[in-house]
C-alpha cells in the first residue's frame, strides 16, 4: 500500500497554521488593532458606515467603529469559548462514556436515556430560557448552554470505543487477572480512546465558536463592550445594502477560524487513525 | 435477527416516553422560572393591573406551574395540545400552519445535499489523490466550516440584494424563487457532510476483496465504483443523509431568521421569546419526536447492517 | 411685490390661468383595484378589544367604525355618531347616532349596540380607554357587568357620563378599542371571532393565510357608501429590505421606510419623488427609575442628562433622519411651546454633576446598568451611550432582555436607568406627562419612575380637568419642565414617520397618529388612479 498521502500532512498543516495565526491575532489584538474597537464617530465627522480605505482598512460599522479592530478583538471571545467549553465538554463527556461503555447494563440505558434528552433538547430554548431566568445575557450564559448540551457527541464517542475495547483480548485478560474496574479504566480503556476524543473535541471547537456565533446573532450572547463575531453580524445585517463589509468581515473571520479548526481535526483523526475516513 | 429487532423496538419506543418527559419537564421548569408574563407581555406598554389581573386568571396563569404542568400532560396525551396564549388558537393549528415550510426547506436542502454531495463524493474517491479530489474536499470542509447564517447573509447579498434575481426573503405563498436561497444555504453544509462520508465510505468499501475481482475483470475504476462500491457505501451514506433530514425537521432556526422563513424553528425562537409556552412545548414535543425517532431508524439501520453492533447489543 | 406692482400681477395671474386651463379640472377618483400594503407580521388579533399593537390596529381600523373620527389634522368629526353636544359642565356627552349603519352581516346598529361593545372592551385589554366613564371602574375591575355611566336613552342616542371633565374625551371616542361590534356574532363565534370579526367598516375580512397575506374586501353597504377600493391585500413581510424591494419592483403599493433606509432612498432617483415623510406624535428617550441607585440623587440623573448629545443619536441611531426633541411632548401636539424643556449637552457639567453625587471614577463608583429590549435601534442606542458615558468616566453595563423579560423587570422596579419609546394614543399632553409622571400612576400604570412630585401631581390634576385652551396648555408646560428638570426622563428624538407611497395612490391620509407602514388612515377615501 502506497504511504500516507502528503495530502493529511497538508490538511493538518493548513488547519494548524490557521489556526495559529488566529489565536496570535486575538491575543495580539491590542498591538494590531489600529483604533480602539469602542471608539464611536466623533460628533463632528461622518464617520460611520465607510468602506475599507488606507485608514480603515475594513471599513467602519454603524456606530463608526473600526471593524478591523473589531473582527481582532472578536477573536478572542471566539477562542476562549471554542476552546474553553470543549475542554469541559470533553472531561464530562469522557466520563459519561467511559462509565456508559465499559459498565453497560442499567448505568448504560441510563446514561444514554440522558444523552437522548439533552441531544433532543432545543439549544435556543435553553439559551433564551436561561437568559430570562438569570435576566441576563453574557458569556457566562454561552459558557453554560454550550457546556450542558455539549457533551453527547464525545459521551458517544467514547462509549463506542469503550464498548470495542471491552471485548478485545488484553482487557479480559487484565480482568482475569483480578485488576480493578478503575485500573483497567485508566490505564487501557482512556488511553485508547483518546485518539477518537481528542478528533472529536477538535472538531467541537469549531462546534462551539459557529454556536456562539449563533447566540450572540440573536443577542443571547457577550454584551458590549466585549465583542463577538455573532453580534457584529447580527449588527451588519441592517445595513447589508449600504455597507456589506460590516458583516461580511467577521463571517469571514469565523469562517477561516472554523475551517482551520476542521482541518486540524480531520489531519488529526488521518494521523491518528488512518483507517478510519479518509485514506 | 428479529427477536433483536422487536426488542430494539420496544425498547426505543419505550425509552421514547422518558425522553419526551424529560424534555417537557426541564422546558416547562424554565418558563416557570424565567422572568415574563405572557399576559402582561400582551397588553402593550401601558397596562391596568385589573385587566392583567383578569387575563392571567383566564389564562390559567395563577395556578401553579407544577399543577399546570400536570393539566397540560393529561391533555396531551388526549392528543390536546392546548391553545396559544398569544391568540387563543390550538397550538397543533399553529405547528400544523408552520409545516409546510418546514418540510419544503428540509426537503430541499436535503435533495440538493444528496444531489451534489453524492457525485461529488464518487467522484472525488474515483480520483483519489488528484487536485480534482484536494479541490472537491476541500470544498467540502469549507462548506462545513461556514456559519450557516452568515452564508445566507452572504447568498442574500449577493444574489438578492446586489443581482436582485431572487427574493430577500420570506415564504413567498410557496412558490420556488423564495426557496432557492435558503435551501442552497443549509444545503450548503450538508452537502459537505455528505460528499466526505460518500467518499469515505465508498473508499471504505473499495478496498475490499470482491472489487479486486472486479477490476482484475479489466473494467474502469469508475465503473467498478459506481456499480459495486457505491451500493455498499450506500448504508452510511443514507444514514448521515438521514440524521440530516431530522436535524432540518427540527427547524433551522438561524436561516429562518435570516430569511424571515415561517418554519419550526422561527416558530420556537417567537413563541419562547412571547412566553407562549403551550406553543413552545408543543414545538418542543414535534422536535424531540422526529429528533428520537430519526436516531431510532438509524439505530435499526446500523443494527441490520453492521455486525459489531449487532453483537454489542446482545451483550 | 417691489416693481410695478400691477404688471407684475397681472403676470403672475395670467401665469395661473394658463397652467390651470392646461391641467384641466383634478381627476374624478376612480373605482377599482386593490391597495398593495404590507405589514411585517401578522395581527395577533383583529378584535378591537383585544387589540395593542399597531399592526392589529392597521387592519382593525378598517373593518370596524367609531362614533368619532379624527381627520388629516387630528380635528373631530362624525363617524358612527352624527353629532354630539356636552353638556355646560363638561362632563355628559349626548351622540346621536347615525340611523343608516349596518354591520357586516347585515343588521342594523343601535345604540344598544355602542354600550355592548364598550363594557366589553372595558374588560379587555385597554381599559384605560373608557376609565373615565363613571361606573367603569366597577367594571373593569369585575364587580359590575354593566357601566351605569353609558345610557342608551334610545335606539339612536347614546348618553356618557364622565366621572370628571376631561378635554381628550372626544379623542378616547375615536379610539380603535371604542369600535362598536355586534353582539350576536361575537357570542356564537366566541374566541374565533378574532380571526373571523364583523364590524360596520368599509372592508371586510376576504381571506387571511398566515405569513402570507391578509386581503379585506369592499363591504357594499357601508354607511358612506361603498369604498373606491375593491380590495386591500396585507403581505406578511417581515424584513425592511424586503419590503423595500417589493416596492421597487412594483409588487407594493405603500410601504413604510425605516431609519436605516431613509438615506438609500433618498439617494435613488427612482424613489425620492414618492418619499413623504411627517412627524409622528411620539418621543424616544431614556427613563430613570427614581428609588434605584444612584438615580435617587437627581445630580445624577441630571449628570447622565448632560452628557448625551441627542443630535448626535439621531446621526448615529436614526441614521440623520429624525429631529432631535425639543423635550417630552411632541410638537405636533396643538398647544405644545416651541420652546425646547430639556437639559442641554453640556459634558463639562455632567462630570460636574458626576463628582457631586459621587459618581467619579474611582475604587468606590457604583455599577451602572442600562436595560433594554432586543432590536436594532435600541442595539445601536445602548452601545452609544456606553460609549459616550465612557468618555467621562462612567462605565456603563448593558443588559439586553426580550420583551416579556424586560417589561417585568421595568414593572417591578428593578431596572434602574433604560430606555422607552412613547407613542400617543391621542394628541393630547395628557396622555404624555400624566400617564407617565402622575403618582397615581406608579407601576404598569405608566409611571415606571416611581416619580412622586406633589407640585407636578397637582398641575396635571387641574390640567386634566380644565377646558381645553391656553390655560390648559400653560398648566402641562409648566409640569413638562419640571419633569424635565428633575430629570426623570431625557427626551432624545421625536418620532418621523417615513413612507413611499406610490404616485397613483390618491388619498392617503398621514395624520400625526399614524406612522408607517400601518398608516392607519381611513383608506375608504383612498383611490387607484391607474
Amino acid at each position: 500500500m502506497p504511504p500516507p498521502s502528503s495530502r493529511v500532512h497538508r490538511g493538518l498543516v493548513a488547519g494548524g497554521v490557521l489556526l495559529a495565526v488566529f489565536t496570535a491575532a486575538a491575543l495580539l489584538a491590542p498591538v494590531l488593532a489600529p483604533h480602539d474597537p469602542l471608539a464611536v464617530v466623533d460628533p463632528g465627522t461622518p464617520v460611520a458606515l465607510q468602506p475599507p480605505s488606507a485608514r480603515h482598512p475594513l471599513g467602519t460599522d454603524a456606530l463608526g467603529r473600526d471593524v478591523l479592530a473589531r473582527v481582532l478583538f472578536g477573536g478572542r471571545v471566539s477562542l476562549a469559548v471554542g476552546v474553553g467549553v470543549e475542554v469541559v465538554v470533553a472531561a464530562l463527556g469522557g466520563v459519561v462514556g467511559l462509565l456508559a461503555g465499559y459498565y453497560g447494563g442499567l448505568l448504560d440505558a441510563a446514561l444514554m436515556r440522558l444523552t437522548d434528552v439533552v441531544m433532543a433538547f432545543p439549544t435556543l430554548i435553553l439559551a433564551i430560557g436561561l437568559v430570562a431566568v438569570f435576566e441576563r445575557p453574557g458569556l457566562a450564559t454561552v459558557f453554560v448552554v454550550l457546556i450542558l448540551l455539549g457533551w453527547t457527541t464525545i459521551a458517544r464517542v467514547v462509549r463506542g470505543t469503550a464498548l470495542t475495547l471491552k471485548g478485545r483480548e488484553f482487557v479480559q485478560a487484565a480482568r482475569a487477572l483480578g485488576a480493578r474496574d478503575r485500573t483497567i479504566l485508566f490505564r487501557h480503556i482512556l488511553p485508547n480512546s483518546l485518539g477518537p476524543l481528542l478528533v472529536a473535541a477538535t472538531l467541537g471547537v469549531g462546534g462551539n465558536m459557529v454556536a456562539e456565533a449563533g447566540l450572540s446573532f440573536l443577542g443571547l450572547g457577550s454584551q458590549p463592550p466585549t465583542i463577538s463575531w455573532g453580534a457584529m453580524l447580527a449588527d451588519g445585517q441592517s445595513d447589508l445594502l449600504t455597507a456589506p463589509w460590516a458583516a461580511v468581515f467577521p463571517g469571514l473571520a469565523l469562517l477561516l477560524a472554523v475551517l482551520g479548526v476542521n482541518l486540524l481535526g480531520d489531519g488529526l483523526r488521518d494521523v491518528l487513525d488512518p483507517r478510519t475516513g479518509v485514506e | 435477527m428479529i427477536g433483536e429487532v422487536v426488542r430494539l423496538v420496544l425498547g426505543r419506543l419505550l425509552a421514547l416516553i422518558p425522553v419526551l418527559l424529560g424534555i417537557s419537564v426541564l422546558v416547562w421548569g424554565l418558563s416557570a422560572l424565567a422572568l415574563g408574563d405572557p399576559a402582561r407581555a400582551s397588553m402593550g406598554q401601558r397596562a391596568d393591573p385589573a385587566a392583567v389581573e383578569r387575563l392571567r386568571r383566564e389564562l390559567e396563569l395563577d395556578r401553579p406551574a407544577a399543577v399546570r404542568y400536570v393539566r397540560w400532560v393529561g391533555r396531551v396525551v388526549r392528543g390536546d395540545l392546548g391553545l396559544s396564549l398569544r391568540d387563543r388558537r390550538p397550538v397543533t393549528a399553529v405547528i400544523a400552519e408552520r409545516l409546510p415550510a418546514t418540510v419544503r426547506l428540509a426537503v430541499a436542502a436535503t435533495l440538493i445535499s444528496v444531489g451534489a454531495g453524492v457525485p461529488i463524493g464518487v467522484v472525488a474517491a474515483a480520483r483519489r489523490r488528484s487536485l480534482l479530489d484536494h479541490a472537491l474536499m476541500a470544498g467540502a470542509v469549507l462548506g462545513i466550516s461556514a456559519p450557516v447564517f452568515w452564508l445566507g447573509m452572504m447568498l442574500s447579498l449577493v444574489f438578492a440584494v446586489t443581482l436582485g434575481w431572487l427574493p430577500v426573503s420570506g415564504y413567498g405563498g410557496g412558490d420556488w424563487a423564495h426557496l432557492v436561497l435558503p435551501a442552497l444555504t443549509l444545503g450548503a453544509l450538508h452537502t459537505g457532510v455528505v460528499a466526505r462520508m460518500t467518499r469515505a465510505s465508498v473508499l471504505e468499501v473499495a478496498r475490499q476483496e470482491f472489487l479486486q475481482t472486479a477490476r482484475a475483470k479489466g473494467l474502469s475504476e469508475t465503473a467498478v465504483l459506481l456499480k459495486h462500491a457505491l451500493r455498499n457505501a450506500a448504508i452510511p451514506v443514507v444514514t448521515v443523509i438521514g440524521l440530516g433530514l431530522a436535524n432540518l425537521l427540527v427547524g433551522a432556526p438561524l436561516t429562518e431568521t435570516v430569511f424571515a422563513w415561517p418554519g419550526l424553528g422561527r416558530l420556537l425562537v417567537v413563541s419562547v421569546d412571547q412566553r407562549d409556552v403551550p406553543v413552545a412545548m408543543g414545538a418542543v414535543l414535534v422536535f424531540a419526536l422526529v429528533y428520537v425517532l430519526g436516531s431510532f431508524v438509524v439505530d435499526l439501520v446500523y443494527l441490520a447492517v453492521d455486525p459489531r453492533t449487532r453483537r454489542a447489543a446482545a451483550q | 411685490m417691489r416693481c410695478n406692482p400691477d404688471n407684475g400681477l397681472v403676470r403672475v395671474l395670467l401665469a395661473g390661468a394658463l397652467l390651470v386651463a392646461a391641467a384641466g379640472p383634478p381627476p374624478a377618483p376612480r373605482a377599482g383595484g386593490t391597495l398593495r400594503m404590507a405589514l411585517s407580521a401578522d395581527p395577533p388579533t383583529l378584535d378591537p378589544a383585544l387589540a395593542t399593537d399597531l399592526t392589529s390596529a392597521a387592519v382593525v381600523r378598517q373593518l370596524f367604525d367609531t362614533l368619532v373620527e379624527l381627520d388629516e389634522k387630528l380635528t373631530p368629526g362624525p363617524g358612527l355618531a352624527q353629532h354630539w353636544t356636552i353638556s355646560a359642565d363638561r362632563r355628559v356627552y349626548t351622540f346621536a347616532l347615525r340611523r343608516d349603519v349596518r354591520f357586516h352581516n347585515g343588521r342594523l346598529l343601535k345604540a344598544g349596540d355602542v354600550k355592548y361593545a364598550w363594557e366589553r372592551a372595558a374588560r379587555g385589554k385597554r381599559p384605560w380607554v373608557f376609565d373615565r366613564i363613571s361606573g367603569a371602574r366597577d367594571v373593569i375591575e369585575g364587580r359590575a357587568a354593566e357601566i351605569s355611566g353609558l345610557r342608551a336613552l334610545d335606539p339612536a342616542t347614546l348618553e356618557v357620563s364622565l366621572v370628571a371633565p376631561f378635554a381628550p374625551f372626544i379623542y378616547l371616542v375615536a379610539y380603535d378599542a371604542a369600535a362598536v361590534v355586534p353582539r350576536e356574532a361575537v357570542e356564537s363565534l366566541g374566541p374565533a371571532f378574532a380571526t373571523r370579526p364583523v364590524g360596520t367598516g368599509a372592508f371586510r375580512l376576504a381571506r387571511w393565510r398566515r405569513d402570507d397575506e391578509l386581503v379585506l374586501e369592499r363591504f357594499p353597504d357601508h354607511f358612506r357608501g361603498p369604498a373606491y377600493l375593491d380590495a386591500v391585500a396585507f403581505r406578511i413581510l417581515p424584513e425592511d429590505l424586503t419590503r423595500l424591494n417589493e416596492y421597487r419592483a412594483g409588487q407594493l403599493d405603500v410601504t413604510g421606510v425605516p431609519a436605516s433606509y431613509c438615506r438609500v432612498v433618498e439617494a435613488d432617483p427612482r424613489l425620492r419623488d414618492d418619499l413623504v415623510t411627517w412627524p409622528t406624535l411620539g418621543t424616544q428617550g431614556l427613563r430613570f427609575n427614581v428609588e434605584v441607585a444612584p438615580w435617587t440623587d437627581v445630580r445624577a440623573r441630571r449628570a447622565v442628562a448632560h452628557a448625551i448629545d441627542a443630535s448626535l443619536v439621531v446621526k448615529t441611531v436614526q441614521y440623520g433622519c429624525g429631529v432631535p426633541a425639543r423635550g417630552i411632548l411632541p410638537p405636533a401636539i396643538p398647544g405644545v411651546p416651541s420652546a425646547e424643556a430639556r437639559l442641554a449637552y453640556d459634558p463639562a457639567r455632567a462630570r460636574h454633576r458626576l463628582a457631586e453625587a459621587g459618581l467619579a471614577s474611582g475604587p468606590t463608583r457604583p455599577r451602572l446598568t442600562f436595560h433594554y429590549n432586543t432590536g436594532t435601534a435600541n442595539q445601536r442606542l445602548a452601545e452609544l451611550l456606553q460609549a459616550v458615558l465612557r468618555e467621562i468616566d462612567v462605565d456603563l453595563e448593558l443588559r439586553r432582555l426580550d420583551w416579556a423579560a424586560y417589561l417585568a423587570l421595568v414593572d417591578e422596579g428593578r431596572a434602574g436607568f433604560y430606555r422607552q419609546a412613547w407613542i400617543a394614543d391621542y394628541p393630547d399632553p395628557e396622555n404624555f406627562l400624566t400617564v407617565l409622571f402622575h403618582s397615581r400612576n406608579v407601576g404598569v400604570a405608566g409611571n415606571t419612575s416611581r416619580y412622586r412630585n406633589a407640585t407636578v401631581d397637582r398641575w396635571l390634576d387641574e390640567a386634566d380637568t380644565m377646558a381645553a385652551g391656553p390655560d390648559r396648555d400653560r398648566r402641562y408646560a409648566e409640569a413638562e419642565r419640571q419633569i424635565v428638570d428633575d430629570a426623570v426622563f431625557v427626551p432624545l428624538y421625536h418620532v418621523t414617520s417615513r413612507a413611499l407611497i406610490g404616485r397613483h395612490v390618491r388619498q392617503l391620509e398621514h395624520s400625526p397618529l399614524s406612522s408607517a407602514p400601518e398608516f392607519l388612515s381611513p383608506l375608504r377615501k383612498v383611490w387607484l388612479a391607474r
